[in-house]
């Protein structure tokens, strides 16, 4: 792993949710952690947790791209910009990225989230008798375990975009 | 990074890539065509990144060419006649101060110009007068000697960091993988555009008369004018998938090996028209041979020899 993988891996960012009673801390690219102002989590709702932990997953991605981006920039690297992608594989790639559909959820399918649009659009679900049912701490782990699993479905789909556009023979073959 | 760790480098580049690779294959979930191309991944990752990198390991060391640079630049200093004592190509070149040794060659006419014999009359003409000029020439040959040692240690250098900053850069592209969008990383190549201040100074000696007559008294302006700097090559090293990293970075490698051979050509080229005008002019590079070399003490006096002195 070089310098800059190092980085990115190690890469943390912290976001609060517009209502302020939730922050929210990324690490590398798959582990979250909540936490609740003292006293939220007994108070609020399963729609409007999900409204705000879907206003999180947003704020997340723009403070980790923006991180990305300045860790590329500072290694003497750029960002493709999607309009001046000019070669027909760059142009499939990012249209691709924009049709993938991640899908992620906790183990026992209490927190859900979906991710579109190459993560730019996000929508979280949390099941009805959730807040009844998991202890403030529990539901911080479910969250987690649903975070770890959108990104990684995500991730699993970009893989298998970069090989249908940049190595169609194979899925011509049948794989 | 450092280019004593080029193998290194080139190794962690087939560690990552292959791990990048697999898990694009994976994604296909296809067992069958996993089984298929694993091999193929392997021996990229594995075999040929680290072949293509292999040659480049053995560049030599910069620092091998200085012990030859400072025995040519001990040869300028004998070489220094006085009337220009600047090296008159190398733009790393120093001045040398004007040898005193040399003046009694000039100083020697004296002794001799009262001598009757035909050798020392010719000794005259063709020693003692083009003396000057002689060593002026040589010293201007060596300094294009040294000037094309100095040129191949700052290819070398360039060479170095050129293939140091593909490894460096490939690692960034992999290491960046999965962060989905695009990046690219820039890899300029530098060694040809490394000998420019110095490898284009070296003069062509030109091959008439005319020209290699005055090789003595142009000075170093007018080569250096002749340098004008080749903007480097760039290429880019990005991919949105491994195989295509890895494609840019093998046609960043042949690149490189294209720039150095190119520039080893131009030095060679220029070394050659230096040889040719030596060739074709030797005269003014070397002194004829003494007549009075053949002289011995029975014979010294003799008419064609040193003859006799009022």
């Amino acid at each position: 792993m070089g310098e800059l993988g190092d980085r990115l891996d190690g890469l943390r960012v912290n976001v609060r949710a517009p209502n302020g009673e939730i922050t929210a801390e990324l690490t590398g690219r798959h582990e979250l952690r909540l936490a609740f102002e003292p006293g939220y989590y007994g108070r609020t709702s399963e729609s409007e947790l999900q409204q705000q932990l879907t206003a999180v997953c947003r704020l997340l991605w723009v403070a980790r791209t923006r991180e990305v981006e300045a860790a590329v920039s500072d290694s003497g690297g750029w960002t493709v910009n999607p309009a001046s992608a000019q070669a027909p594989a760059a142009r499939a790639y990012f249209q691709g990225l924009d049709a993938i559909e991640a899908h992620g959820a906790s183990t026992d399918g209490s927190v859900e989230v979906d991710a579109k649009q190459g993560m730019r659009t996000w929508e979280v679900r949390v099941s009805p008798g959730t807040l009844r049912r998991c202890s403030e701490a529990e539901f911080v782990a479910r969250a987690a375990e649903a975070a770890d699993s959108v990104v990684r479905d995500q991730l699993d789909k970009v893989r298998r975009l970069r090989i249908e556009v940049h190595r169609p023979e194979l899925l011509d073959n049948g794989a | 990074m450092s280019f004593e760790q080029l193998m290194q480098h080139a190794a962690d580049i087939g560690n990552k890539a292959f791990k990048e690779g697999l898990e694009e294959l994976m994604a296909l979930k296809s067992p069958s065509y996993l089984a298929q191309e694993q091999p193929k991944l392997l021996n990229r990752c594995y075999a040929e990144v680290p072949g293509l990198f292999q040659p480049f390991s053995q560049i030599p060391d910069p620092a091998s060419y200085d012990p030859a640079i400072e025995t040519l630049k001990r040869a300028l200093a004998k070489l220094s006649t006085g009337q220009d004592t600047r090296d008159p190509i190398s733009t790393n070149g120093g001045s040398y101060y004007a040898n005193p040794v040399l003046d009694k060659i000039s100083g020697s006419e004296a002794y001799i110009e009262s001598w009757t014999g035909k050798a020392a009359m010719e000794f005259k003409t063709n020693f003692i007068d083009p003396f000057p000029s002689v060593a002026r020439n040589q010293f201007i040959l060596i300094s294009a000697l040294k000037a094309a040692l100095e040129a191949e240690q700052a290819m070398w250098a360039a060479a170095r960091k050129d293939i140091d900053q593909i490894a460096e850069n490939t690692l960034k592209a992999l290491d960046c993988m999965d962060d989905c969008t695009s990046k690219e990383w820039a890899v300029t190549f530098t060694a040809a555009a490394a000998i420019t201040g110095i490898l284009l100074t070296i003069p062509t000696l030109g091959g008439s008369a005319a020209l290699a007559i005055s090789i003595s008294t142009v000075g170093a302006a007018a080569w250096v004018a002749a340098a004008l700097p080749p903007s480097p090559p760039e290429l880019t090293i990005s991919g949105d998938e491994t195989n295509a990293v890895l494609d840019s970075m093998h046609t960043a490698v042949n690149k490189a090996s294209e720039v150095i051979s190119e520039t080893e050509q131009r030095i060679a080229k220029a070394l050659n028209n230096v040889l040719d005008a030596v060739h074709g002019n030797r005269d003014y590079f070397v002194a004829p041979r003494p007549a009075l070399v053949g002289a011995v003490r029975q014979t010294i006096m003799n008419p064609e020899y040193m003859g006799y002195s009022d």
